[in-house]
């Protein structure tokens, strides 16, 4: 009788165990799901341009951020919408870079069809500065560098990279840019400060642009220089942000 | 070898023109004017006339030489993230920027001036 009960117990006290090993296993995932690092990806891939650069950012750019053990919050494709980036922006914490690619302007920058996701100035479509207070930003697209850019700096962001004119590519060759823009996301992803991101990408397109002069391609080679000349960041100047932001 | 190294003579191998004939053909394109200002020149006739490379040239030569170079390209075709143009160039449409000295059309003749630039330097090396 006695040895009954206390098999009772020890199958009851064993339960409760296991109950408990569950409920911590779930408390430790949901806390580390909620301090986990996260960027957003606004990618738009709704012809040519934008598709190539999404597809080398999928495939490239946002497996080094999951190694890091930063989480993917994804705004791509019919999802890169206003309104579902600023929802996600607005409410998920611990969101400390927004980076991705779309076509752009002097003070916009969009996402698919192509959607405005930031603007500056008109009330309607102006984002609201909770969105990138505090945070890093990186657009591969044109112009945003020249009003976007700053603006979003004035309103709390950390440090902006972006392009002052046109992004340019040449077809066939589109990895290259890629890669050499993409620096700058696998710098903050490695934990290194903006001031080190830009000096890392410069090396990068000054690599690049001297290996392609070496093969004869000088076309292709001014091409990126130009891009690179019209890179913006924290170096370059204080309206950017701050050299030492980091993710 | 360096990733971007590579990845570069990796392209570059796939091509099938070698680097010494990419140049060859970068000095048969014009990449000056004379000393009238008048005529276009070679890069070639350009580094034998000892003419400085890109001087005194006006925004109007800086026009001509670049339309000239884009057409004489087998292929040409150039793509962009700005909002609100066509994403794809292709030569007709490039020209067609230029001659309307549209900001596409400037990027365009920095671009080629920069290239002119980076085969002087390396014809010059040989």
């Amino acid at each position: 009788m006695l040895l009954e009960r206390r098999k009772n117990n020890r199958r009851k006290l064993k339960g409760d165990k296991n109950m408990w090993d569950w409920l911590r296993r779930i408390l430790d995932f949901l806390r580390n799901l909620f301090s986990k690092k996260k960027i957003i990806a606004i990618d738009s891939n709704w012809e040519p341009v934008t598709e190539a650069g999404y597809k080398y950012r999928q495939a490239n750019v946002y497996p080094v951020f999951r190694n890091q053990g930063y989480i993917i919050v994804e705004a791509q494709g019919v999802n890169a919408n206003r309104a579902y980036v600023k929802s996600r922006l607005m409410t998920i914490k611990n969101l400390r870079y927004i980076t991705g690619v779309g076509h752009g302007n002097y003070e916009l920058y969009t996402g698919q069809d192509p959607h405005i996701i930031f603007k500056v100035g008109e009330e309607e479509e102006e984002y609201d500065k909770k969105e990138v207070n505090n945070r890093v930003v990186h657009l591969l697209s044109c112009r945003t560098a020249r009003y976007l850019g700053p603006d979003f700096v004035k309103n709390g962001c950390l440090a902006f990279f972006g392009y002052d004119e046109n992004f340019a590519f040449s077809w066939g060759y589109e990895e290259i840019f890629f890669r050499c823009d993409s620096e700058i996301d696998f710098s903050f992803a490695k934990g290194f400060n903006a001031k080190q991101a830009y000096e890392k990408t410069r090396i990068i397109y000054t690599d690049a642009i001297d290996a392609l002069n070496d093969e004869g391609k000088y076309y292709i080679a001014a091409i990126l220089q130009d891009d690179l000349d019209i890179l913006r960041c924290p170096s370059i100047n204080i309206k950017y942000g701050k050299e030492n932001a980091t993710i | 070898m360096d990733p971007i190294k590579d990845m570069i003579k990796k392209k570059s191998n796939e091509s099938e023109r070698t680097k010494e004939e990419r140049l060859t053909e970068q000095l048969q394109l014009v990449a000056g004017f004379s000393d009238d200002g008048i005529e276009m020149i070679t890069l070639e006739q350009l580094i034998r006339m000892k003419i400085a490379l890109l001087a005194e040239i006006s925004k109007e030569q800086q026009n001509k030489l670049t339309i000239e170079r884009i057409k004489a390209q087998e292929k040409f075709k150039i793509a962009f993230l700005e909002d609100g143009i066509t994403r794809e160039l292709d030569k007709d449409e490039a020209i067609k920027h230029i001659n309307e000295g549209s900001n596409i059309g400037e990027q365009l003749v920095r671009i080629e001036m920069r290239a002119i630039q980076f085969a002087f330097r390396e014809a010059k090396k040989q």
